[in-house]
């Protein structure tokens, strides 16, 4: 008997050793890159060090917690996160949709049009930032100088400027996300049947009154991961505002993903800034914790809507 | 059938990494002994490595140029390894600092070499100095500027500061007969310019306000050191922050930086293409350093040396209550850690302290010598014999004490932006004067008192302060 | 609408209202298109042509094709070096993340073992936290306590990163096999080494990949990881960080022609790629998002 459990107990050890070698080249990579780095900011939360050479890390409780609430600066990036979000869905959902409507059927033509759209995504968008800094730009880029050849307009406009930079951020990645999402809506048209909208055309519905009434409804569960995926890619979006604004100017364009950046690494080469990674983590604890609850609070009222449906 | 394909080229591609991957790593593992400056690696050919870094890109191919020479025909078997780093110089030391690998020569950058002189990073150069050494370059050796406590750690060679650059072609069109003496007179002139010219793409002024860091320190900041004697918003003499009296500057910038003055984009610009339109004639006005743009205009971007020239930086009603600034250049700090540091020095002397690399440096316009004995035997280009204004003036110039944000850099944390963001938030973003000036002289004053408190810091004040002749401690 | 009011005219209109749906169609997927092959066509075109014609704007073909704007940013901006250490990189990254999920994904699909459950949990949850490009810092530091930091090993470990979602695909994908098939491997008296490498990852490989292209891509495009991993060690910077700091280079500034160039030299690759895996590229994305 004692023999018996002494079998099946040497045999469950083998059979945990034999899992384990399968899990252990991913999970040295999941808990140095993922789980090591998490467990270092929530520690330095609670601390202030500005790295080598400028004395041990000192310990400051919930100082730095606090001041995050005090930083102004933060909150408006909080909110630029926000604009940008909202702004960039706004476009893309209804273009994407209606190029996923014109495009569903993967034939000649169409196929080859759905490719074309969807390549900005594989493109880096650190290098095509660089690019529509030299598209935009105000002195000589040329767009200003089309539309002033077109005579659409007769001073440059300032595409980076104050007033113009979230809407030429936005309009970038509008551009680089767009084909995305047709994708998505894409494979959401190809799950609606044929047959309701073929009824529905007998019934002598309208294109328009088909879309509205037949897929739109049914497009609920890939819109609701369309839209999720929209809200929390604005939280990390950074690499295109890094290279085309660097959060300016005057941090109009600065999102709290780059905010927090900042106190790591400096933004551009002429920035001056002393590292304050306990501040840093604690900017990026606290984003981490708001985009959760905004994906939480997403969720919750998606479900809601589910219901009422 | 396609996946199939795929699968293939990723399992090739996979093999083909496994194969690079092995000759990749050899290869940056012989890169990194490059990069090291105190390793064993140095040793391990017969050539020592001296490492040599730098952040100036106006001289990178004069220095290259010297440093190849150097290589080819030096005695001593040394291999010189000169690295340009551009925007991220300073980023760069903090993370070699922290690595125990910064090289063995780097040139002076300032806020480095404040965090890591009291971390005892930087040699005494006292040591290798013979007495000749000592007295060709008695001159340039300032207690508090780069000799404390009977060491000293560098040697400036050329000065540099901050002038207003102006198109001499513009100003004569618009019927302008010199450089603006004060700030509103400034206003006045770009406002001129842009309303004349503005359909040709000319504009009065640009500024390269991308980073209101870098634009405002060679520029609104150092004017204000001589309109208000208080460098950087610091009282010495009463040892403390007071940035109220920035309140006039920062109206007139409000005007100069709006589409009445301003090059349209200028919040977005950088400062090379901002050279690359003023030499193309777009730009009226602008402020940088004089060591830079010489070498720029004859080397990178090339322009007519007699159409533009070089004024003091104006300031608000023409006040003048104090000295600017001027920083010493090409200077060159040592690696305390490196193991070939006396090799490095030898090199560095071999190198940059001849009197023909000298001599060369000024007359190829890439900085303006501050030795007496060069001054005297040098024919420096037109524009140095031309333009009285690109040379260090001890009437408007002079080296400043460091406040305490700049003498401790990490220790002092304030809380919110910084002095140049918190300008821009005033200049761009219509932030009222009174009450955000008064802000941030709390915030900065606040730190400065937290850092004595916590002893990250210390206190910072001179007695008898004259702004006229300031003194270093 | 017209439905009820026009009814006589019902063929008329009907044929007028598709050319005109039809055209409005067409007219939107022409903007579409051009909207999103401007600023590729720019970068192509532009980085051969000269500089002033660049600068001056408003031509589309370069008047005279300039080829050795090429040779310029591969042999004076030494983009050579930095297009072998993307090569590798990336192919180093996609090797890795290929490897470690198909493992990870399978044995997660197939057994129950010690500690799953709370792996599972951690994987989970990771996958919701997100510190952003910060963690980088701890993750450099980490690398640095190894030696590795000024290595090649630190960019493709650190570019390679947890792939917590990644096992989760593979994982679903796995799942969804029949278990009869392993079963029957097992009664034959297959070890779980031989099921895996003889049933499941002949079977996985379309999940592979998508796995593989997305992580190529990511580890291609990548910019930030390379610029905190490269600041001690320039001799290892990717194409994307070279490009990007043409910006502050000593003569490139002014020269656009070249960064043109240079960003062809970073994009070109990728295009190529997707040329021959486009359908596969949209296919994976679709995958993911609906497992996901």
């Amino acid at each position: 008997m004692s023999e018996r459990k002494n079998a099946a107990k040497k045999n469950q050890i083998k059979r945990n050793l034999e899992a384990y070698t399968f899990m252990i080249p991913n999970l040295i990579l999941f808990l140095s890159c993922s789980v090591y780095p998490v467990l270092w900011a929530l520690k330095y939360v609670f601390y202030q060090y500005g790295g080598y050479g400028t004395g041990a890390p000192r310990f400051v409780g919930l100082d730095n917690l606090a001041r995050v609430f005090r930083d102004k600066v933060y909150w408006e990036s909080m909110l630029h996160t926000f604009t940008y979000g909202f702004g960039k869905v706004i476009i893309i959902i209804p273009l994407a949709f209606f190029l996923a409507f014109l495009l569903n059927k993967q034939k000649g033509i169409n196929g080859i049009a759905q490719s074309i759209m969807f390549l900005p995504t594989v493109m880096s968008s650190a290098v095509m930032g660089l690019v529509f800094y030299l598209l935009f730009n105000a002195y000589n880029g040329e767009i200003n100088q089309y539309l002033m050849k077109l005579h659409m307009i007769s001073q440059p406009i300032n595409w980076l400027g104050k007033e113009n930079a979230m809407k030429t951020l936005i309009l970038t990645a509008v551009w680089g996300g767009v084909g995305n999402y047709m994708v998505y809506f894409i494979a959401g048209i190809q799950q609606v049947s044929e047959d309701a909208i073929e009824s529905a055309r007998i019934d002598g519905a309208s294109k328009i009154q088909t879309i509205w009434y037949i897929i739109v409804p049914m497009l609920g569960p890939i819109l609701k991961i369309i839209l999720m995926l929209a809200i929390t890619s604005a939280f990390h979006d950074i690499t295109n505002v890094m290279v085309l604004t660097e959060g300016g100017p005057n941090n109009a364009t600065m999102v709290s993903s780059l905010y927090s950046y900042r106190y790591f690494f400096p933004i551009s080469a002429a920035e001056q800034v002393v590292p304050q990674y306990g501040y840093g983590a604690a900017l990026s604890v606290v984003t981490a914790c708001i985009a959760g609850a905004v994906t939480i609070v997403y969720l919750k009222l998606s479900k809601r809507l589910d219901d009422i449906y | 059938m396609r996946i199939k394909k795929i699968v293939s080229f990723a399992m090739a591609a996979v093999m083909a990494a496994s194969v690079l991957t092995g000759c990749g790593s050899s290869e940056t593992s012989s890169e990194e002994s490059a990069g090291t400056g105190n390793g064993s690696a140095s040793q391990s050919g017969e050539k020592t490595v001296i490492n040599i870094w730098s952040k100036d890109r106006h001289d990178a191919n004069y220095v290259q140029q010297k440093v190849d020479e150097y290589n080819k025909n030096n005695t001593d078997n040394v291999e010189v390894v000169y690295t340009l780093y551009t925007d991220n110089y300073k980023q760069a030391i903090d993370m070699a600092a922290q690595n125990g690998e910064l090289p063995d020569i780097l040139v002076y950058q300032g806020e480095a070499f404040n965090k890591y002189r009291l971390n005892g990073n930087w040699a005494d150069i006292y040591p290798f100095m013979d007495d000749d050494m000592k007295e060709y370059f008695s001159s340039v050796i300032f207690p508090g500027y780069n000799e404390f406590d009977g060491k000293l750690y560098f040697l400036p060679t050329t000065g540099s500061t901050c002038r207003l650059f102006y198109n001499k072609e513009i100003f004569d069109r618009v019927g302008i007969d010199g450089p603006p003496e004060t700030l509103e007179e400034m206003v006045e002139d770009a406002k001129l310019i842009t309303s004349e010219l503005k359909g040709e793409g000319i504009y009065g002024f640009a500024e390269n306000m991308k980073s209101a860091n870098s634009a405002l320190l060679r520029s609104m900041v150092i004017g204000l050191q001589r309109e208000t004697g208080h460098p950087y918003g610091y009282d010495f003499a009463a040892g403390a922050y007071d940035f109220t009296d920035w309140a006039d500057d920062l109206a007139l910038w409000t005007e100069l930086l709006s589409d009445e003055c301003a090059l349209p984009g200028c919040e977005s610009l950088d400062i090379d293409p901002l050279r690359t339109q003023f030499a193309a004639g777009k730009i009226g006005m602008y402020f940088s350093y004089t060591h830079a743009e010489p070498g720029v205009y004859e080397n990178q971007f090339p322009m007519d040396s007699s159409k533009w020239d070089v004024a003091p930086i104006p300031t608000s009603g023409g006040k003048e209550i104090g000295k600017q600034y001027y920083e010493a250049t090409s200077a060159y700090m040592f690696n305390a850690d490196s193991a070939n540091l006396e090799q490095a020095f030898k090199t560095y002397k071999d190198i940059f302290t001849t009197e023909d690399y000298l001599i060369g440096y000024y007359e190829g316009g890439f900085g303006v010598s501050i030795l007496p004995q060069i001054i005297e035997k040098a024919k420096p280009s037109e524009n140095f014999q031309t333009k009285k204004w690109l040379q260090v003036n001890p009437e408007t110039d002079a080296l400043l004490p460091k406040p305490p944000h700049t003498a401790f850099t990490a220790g002092m944390i304030v809380e919110g932006e910084d002095m140049y963001k918190t300008a821009e938030s005033i200049y761009y973003g219509g932030a009222d004067i009174q009450s955000t000036l008064q802000d941030l002289t709390d915030r900065y004053n606040k730190a400065y008192q937290d850092a004595i408190a916590n002893g990250s810091g210390y206190e910072i004040k001179i007695e008898n302060y004259d702004p006229m002749n300031p003194t270093m401690q | 609408m017209s439905r009820n009011i026009q009814k006589p005219e019902r063929y008329h209109s009907k044929s007028r209202n598709e050319a005109i749906s039809l055209a409005v169609k067409w007219i939107f997927l022409a903007i579409m298109i051009l909207f999103t092959l401007y600023p590729i066509i720019y970068t192509i075109f532009g980085s051969l042509k000269t500089n002033a014609e660049l600068t001056q704007g408003g031509s589309f073909l370069p008047s005279e094709w300039h080829f050795e704007n090429y040779y310029q940013a591969f042999v004076e901006a030494d983009f050579m070096k930095y297009a072998m250490n993307s090569i590798v990189i990336s192919l180093s990254v996609t090797a890795l993340a290929v490897v470690t999920c198909s493992l990870a994904g399978f044995i997660l699909a197939r057994r129950e073992f010690a500690g799953k459950k709370i792996l599972m949990a951690l994987y989970m949850s990771m996958m919701f936290v997100s510190l952003g490009s910060i963690t980088l810092y701890p993750i450099y530091e980490m690398l640095r306590g190894l030696h590795l930091h000024k290595t090649i090993f630190a960019m493709i470990i650190a570019l390679t990163g947890g792939q917590a979602s990644n096992v989760f695909l593979v994982m679903g994908f796995t799942k969804a096999l029949p278990k009869e098939l392993d079963e029957a491997a097992i009664i034959d008296g297959c070890s779980i080494y031989q099921v895996y490498f003889r049933v499941i990852l002949p079977l996985t490989k379309p999940i592979l990949a998508v796995v593989a292209l997305f992580s190529f891509r990511n580890a291609w495009n990548d910019y930030i990881t390379g610029l905190v991993m490269t600041i001690t060690a320039p001799a290892l910077k990717t194409l994307t960080v070279a490009v990007v700091q043409l910006k502050y280079s000593v003569n490139a500034a002014a020269e656009w022609h070249i960064m043109l160039a240079g960003a062809s030299i970073a994009i070109i690759p990728i295009l190529i790629v997707y040329l021959f895996a486009n359908k596969q590229f949209i296919a994976g994305l679709t995958a993911g998002a609906v497992k996901g």
